[in-house]
């Protein structure tokens, strides 16, 4: 039978649409249930009593399906249907879920006996509580058997489905039901929680219509809200206005408007008289009123909104600890509590939600997601997922660390593993593969890389040719001959996007046979390799430029250290040493090109950890230094990754995946700019030129360091790099401000990053090596969506880039602490922020930073005053201002108590000021300890 | 063509009141009418009359901008500036497959004067539509109309087939609801998933009947034979009120100005006749829509 349905839509552009589809209804498809005699499709159903779920069961409860507890499900086609367009993550589970569970999806649609037309005037959503009903009727029909439960918690839909002789109940009902102890807590919440403070609204968020009719206008903006890490409840974004980006500053609860990390918001900017002042307070912990600003206090103002609206909520499960002080101690260990929960993210705000285990949890890492925010409610509401782990344990705490930032780190899976060669282990070049190839096992190659690296990705070599000039190549593991596109290896590193580098455990983007063997070109081995060879004069003029597939024998896999040791040693004049030797110096020449050009080089207090033997217990840490051989494998880097950006964009220029680095905007550098002004040093940020210049001149002769820890407060003023798809902006865009150059692209580590890998393909197809290349190559859309993804911030190279990044500096925090536990250390710092209440110091021998507050005990007036004007803090005749270099006591607050994690604890030695510092006998393990003067 | 001896035995025919299938001279052939028979558009009609003419209308509605109208009538005039008008776009169109005696460059010609016709008639007052009210967002955004006629068959006075199938058409278009939101002056609409509302002004849409003349005698529902027979046309535009919409000279030949006039009321008062049993059909459809009975269509 055939029917035909036909809707309205309205498209992005603005165009209304009929929208016309066939439908074809068949009686010929089963049940699903055992027993029955008719069917005979076998399912994973056993015996009932079944449930019918309907839409918002699945889309609000997925933690509770996922429950070994539930079972025997009927999912109808329209329920999955109307979850799809609801939340496709959420469908993608359920749909990960059937398989593995007693689940039957019966296609209610097109059974002619169950499909149901929508009747005049009947609203979607009423036509498919309709066919639930009408499919469950039809079920109790078939089987002659009343055991078919329909769940929903809608009030209407359950009454009217009583009406008509059907089993109805809300989740929470059936849910009571099940012999499972913990499964209650599962269920999430939907009815307005009241808050004990009942007058607390938030203002209403406007409909989807009026914020596009404001996007429009102009009136409102959208942006990404970014929490401030050292204070919640002040947050920026970063909107388009008049075709600059600029900051907008958010602050207070109720400017935020229940807005959360991530979420994609619509800010309307405050009237310039609104504006707040760019100084900052930190707030780490709860505070019951809301902060108000001080009126006499403006200066700096910085442009400031408030959000209207939300566009897209971004949650997330959030891996954190409940707070021990909502917890009640009950007698009754089942009786069900309100808690709250405090994620490890700082920025986000309390959740609430409703456990029987409460006392159960307190002391572990547990995960929970976010229901819900009414108007009417100061936090959002959200329910349990699971429990990680101990709190402080190192393993539980690697991977709430690898959950906070979205690393997928399960193993890879056998699908995967299929598309490695067949051959494994004995894998070897053989003459097939030198098609096309040239044969560079001659050469004296060799490879510059850190102690104990296995993946080792790139190797070098430098010959003098006849005519006085050298011949220098740049040869890249050849990834892309053992990952096609496409295939499940290449999706799973797509969606990995980088591999991300923990203290103690490296999550691999490639399985360990390709990243660390195949792949890898280790010494006297023939390996595969994707090359760039030029020609250079001695004084490191580029004369010419060809890249070709081919196949090395490295001669040497050296450290920086031994190849540096090969450097200085005169007597070393075999050709890998004299090659080592002549890519030093003309790195030297390319790198003062550079330099002038305008590259900047920036600092980072990044230290590395010496573990004692095996015990997996830092030791000591050391800060990580450059040599000479440094320095060289990243100027030939960069030199391989500028040619082959552009090589690819003259082939390519609709689709080549590069990478940029936008100009910082002027306001970016204006605290630093003052901070030194008093110290009688310019910064003049106007081109990267200027900058650099301006940092090479901020020497103080009194401090070494002090140009280090200008050059680490300038890194923060940098915007991110970011890759993006050339199709997608005009050529000035392309500029790298950092390495002052016009194009830029990453091509050198195919290993450890999926973007090299894009590269090395769109680089085949234009040597015109692989003659058939996926037509995803030059999709300009698929390449963007690579990069950026489409409002869904997963499974994209920036995102992934991004949290690699803070995964790994998260591993080395924890580490850091890990290595202070039980230790009071001292040691010098520097100030490198002042905020209304405290300062914050960076402590150079660790490279970590602190807070020294104000007022060391909350309860006691503040020791320090801020001086606003000259952006100080004093005390009598001390004054604490910007790049004042002061002494520090080092402690780490053990995780757990004060409820997140383990907390780096500060005191100010010197200046010596009282008040500051807590005597000896009352070493603080939690904030609030009041002591005596 | 045709011969001078079927010429002269049709005039003489005519000027004894009798034509070649029985009829008197102001008789119309019998004709089925069906609206609703395509899915996809927002409403259609087909008209099938008994010599062979049949007509297919289907109205697409869409959303676009507002343009000025492109008029030099008096009213039009004031309306051009008002900036809150809806539009209506016609296009008519000859099926390939269509049996028609006319050559290549004729049938476009015809095809061009027609849909002149069709939007000069419905894009104003007269057409009966009121035009205001497909205006969505003031300035901005309306309703454009697109009727879109196809000749599938020439059994001859198309024309009139073609204006009755356009006014059942639009008597069977149905628009979605619109819900306009503003925010600080900034407007932004959403559409209802069905299409429920009527077009308003509907029932003014005007019929035409075009009067052929043969000699010193006019017929109406001309076949092609009495088509060729005749020097001059005129297409009258009539509404349900008996008000004239618009009068169409056709052919080349000229007319006497009392036979003009007498050819003008002959049609006016055949108009109002055809509206009345067009309309009362067009209620019994509006019944079978509601009742969801399907049409007959095509099979």
């Amino acid at each position: 039978m055939l029917f035909s349905k036909s809707f309205i839509k309205k498209t992005k552009k603005g165009s209304v649409i009929k929208i016309v589809k066939e439908h074809y209804l068949r009686d010929d498809i089963d049940c699903g249930i055992p027993s029955c005699s008719s069917c005979k499709t076998e399912s994973q159903l056993t015996d009932g009593p079944y449930i019918i779920p309907d839409t918002n069961m699945l889309y609000h409860q997925i933690d509770l399906m996922e429950h070994q507890g539930m079972q025997n499900i009927i999912i109808l086609q329209t329920v999955l249907q109307e979850l799809k367009h609801k939340s496709l993550p959420i469908y993608q589970r359920i749909r990960n879920l059937i398989p593995k569970k007693q689940i039957y999806v019966f296609c209610n649609e097109h059974h002619r006996e169950t499909f149901v037309k929508t009747e005049m005037g009947e609203s979607p959503n009423d036509r498919n509580d309709r066919a639930i009903r009408r499919a469950t009727e039809w079920y109790v029909a078939h089987c002659n058997k009343n055991n078919f439960i329909l769940v929903t918690d809608d009030r209407d839909n359950r009454q009217k489905a009583i009406k008509q002789g059907l089993a109805a109940k809300s989740v929470r009902e059936y849910v009571e039901t099940l012999p499972f102890k913990d499964i209650l807590d599962l269920v999430a919440n939907h009815d307005e929680v009241l808050d004990a403070q009942n007058s607390f609204t938030y203002p209403e968020h406007l409909s989807q219509i009026q914020i596009s009719a404001g996007l429009k206008s102009g009136a409102f903006h959208q942006g990404v809200l970014s929490i401030s890490g050292h204070n919640f409840l002040e947050a920026t974004t970063i909107i388009k206005h008049n075709n600059e980006e600029k900051t907008i500053h958010i602050v207070g609860r109720e400017h935020l408007n229940r807005g959360i990390q991530g979420d994609v918001v619509a800010i309307q900017v405050l009237p310039e008289s609104e504006w707040k002042s760019s100084i900052s307070t930190i707030v780490e912990e709860e505070v019951a009123e809301d902060l108000n600003v001080d009126e006499k206090e403006k200066i700096d103002l910085v442009p400031t909104g408030k959000v209207v609206g939300i566009i897209k909520r971004n949650w997330r499960p959030y891996c954190g600890t409940i707070d021990v002080s909502s917890v009640q101690q009950t007698s009754t260990l089942s009786a069900v509590q309100s808690v709250f929960f405090w994620s490890m993210d700082k920025r986000i705000p309390k959740i609430r939600i409703k456990t029987r285990q409460a006392q159960d949890l307190v002391g572990k890492r547990i995960i929970v997601a976010i229901d819900s925010w009414e108007k009417n409610s100061r936090y959002p509401a959200g329910h349990f997922v699971r429990v990680l782990g101990e709190v402080g344990d190192k393993q539980t705490e690697t991977e709430v660390l690898l959950l906070e930032h979205d690393v997928p780190f399960a193993p890879f899976s056998p699908l995967v593993l299929s598309f490695l060669p067949e051959e494994g282990e004995n894998w070897i070049v053989q003459d097939k593969h030198l098609a096309n190839r040239r044969d560079f096992r001659g050469w004296d190659i060799c490879s510059i890389d850190p102690p104990g690296c296995t993946d080792i990705d790139d190797a070098l070599h430098a010959k003098l040719l006849p005519n006085g000039n050298y011949q220098v190549g740049v040869h890249i593991a050849d990834v892309s001959h053992f990952v096609k596109p496409e295939n499940a290896m290449d999706l799973e590193a797509q969606r990995r996007g980088t591999t991300v580098y923990l203290v103690d455990k490296r999550i691999d983007m490639l399985p360990g046979l390709l990243g660390t063997n195949l792949c890898s070109l280790r010494s006297n081995v023939d390996r595969l390799a994707f090359s760039c060879i030029w020609e250079i004069t001695p004084q490191a003029e580029i004369l010419s430029c060809e890249y070709t597939k081919s196949v090395i024998r490295s001669k040497n896999s050296f450290t920086y250290d031994e190849a540096q040791a090969r450097l200085d040693d005169p007597n070393m004049n075999d050709p890998v040493s004299l090659g080592i030797k002549a890519l030093n110096t003309l790195a030297k020449q390319l790198r003062k090109k550079r330099m002038e050009a305008g590259a900047l080089t920036l600092a980072s207090p990044e230290v590395r950890f010496r573990m004692e033997n095996d015990s997996q217990d830092p030791v000591d840490v050391e800060m990580k230094e450059l040599k000479d051989t440094n320095a060289l494998v990243e100027e030939f880097m960069l030199l391989a990754n500028i040619y082959v950006a552009k090589k690819i964009y003259d082939t390519f220029p609709d689709s080549s995946l590069l990478r940029r680095h936008p100009k910082p905007p002027a306001n970016n550098f204006e605290p630093l700019i003052k901070a030194v002004a008093p110290l009688g040093i310019e910064i003049d940020p106007s081109t990267s030129k200027t900058l650099s210049d301006s940092l090479d001149n901020a020497v103080l002769p009194s401090d070494a360091y002090f140009n280090k820890l200008i050059r680490i407060m300038t890194t923060r003023c940098m915007m991110q790099a970011v890759y993006f798809c050339s199709g997608t902006l005009s050529e000035p865009d392309f500029w790298h401000y950092g390495l002052a150059s016009p194009i830029y692209t990453h091509f050198t580590s195919p290993i450890r990053r999926y973007s090299d890998l894009q590269v090395h393909r769109l680089l085949a197809a234009c040597i015109g090596y692989e003659k058939d290349y996926s037509s995803d190559l030059v999709d300009k859309t698929k390449v963007k969506e690579m990069c950026d993804g489409k409002m869904i911030i997963n499974l994209v190279l920036n995102y992934r880039h991004r949290m690699a990044q803070q995964a790994a500096r998260s591993s080395v925090e924890l580490y850091t602490h890990l290595f202070f536990k039980g230790k009071t250390l001292q040691e010098e710092a520097y100030v490198i922020r002042i905020l209304k209440n405290g300062f914050v110091v960076l402590i150079p021998k660790y490279g970590v930073e602190g807070i020294i507050y104000s007022s060391p005990n909350p309860d006691e007036p503040a020791v320090l005053t801020l001086n606003a004007e000259e952006n100080v803090l004093v005390n009598g005749n001390i004054r604490i201002g910007l790049f004042n270099k002061v002494k520090v006591q080092i402690t780490v607050n053990e995780a757990g108590e004060a409820g997140q994690r383990s907390k780096l604890c500060l005191e100010l030695i010197e200046p010596s000021i009282k008040g500051m510092v807590k005597p000896a006998e009352s070493k603080p393990k939690a904030k609030k300890q009041k002591t005596k003067k | 063509m045709i011969s001078k001896v079927e010429k002269d035995y049709i005039s003489k025919g005519i000027a004894a009141g009798i034509r070649n299938d029985g009829r008197g001279p102001n008789e119309s052939r019998q004709l089925e009418l069906e609206t609703g028979i395509i899915n996809q558009a927002s409403g259609s009609c087909r008209v099938s009359v008994r010599g062979g003419t049949e007509v297919l209308v289907g109205i697409k509605v869409s959303v676009g901008d507002i343009q000025e109208l492109d008029t030099r009538d008096e009213e039009e005039e004031a309306m051009k500036n008002r900036a809150d008008v809806g539009r209506i776009v016609c296009s008519v169109e000859c099926s390939p497959s269509a049996k028609i005696v006319l050559d290549k460059r004729q049938i476009e010609e015809m095809c061009i004067l027609y849909t002149q016709i069709l939007n000069r008639t419905l894009n104003g007052p007269q057409g009966g539509l009121d035009l205001y009210k497909l205006c969505i967002i003031p300035g901005s955004v309306c309703w454009i109309l697109n009727i879109d006629v196809l000749i599938l068959n020439y059994g001859g006075s198309v024309f009139d087939a073609i204006f009755m199938a356009v006014r059942g058409a639009i008597h069977n278009t149905r628009l979605a609801k619109v819900k306009v939101e503003s925010t600080d002056g900034a407007f932004d609409f959403e559409v209802e998933d069905d299409e429920t509302e009527v077009l308003e002004g509907r029932e003014n849409v005007p019929v035409a009947v075009t009067a052929f003349q043969i000699d010193k005698n006019h017929v109406i529902d001309a076949m092609p034979l009495e088509e060729q027979c005749s020097d001059s046309s005129v297409s009258v535009m009539v509404n349900k009120h008996g008000k004239l919409c618009g009068v169409q000279k056709g052919l080349k030949g000229s007319l006497e100005t009392s036979l003009l006039i007498n050819m003008i009321q002959h049609c006016q008062n055949k108009g109002q006749e055809v509206i009345s049993a067009m309309d009362s059909f067009l209620a019994q459809e509006e019944r079978r829509i509601i009742d969801l009975v399907e049409p007959v269509g095509f099979r």
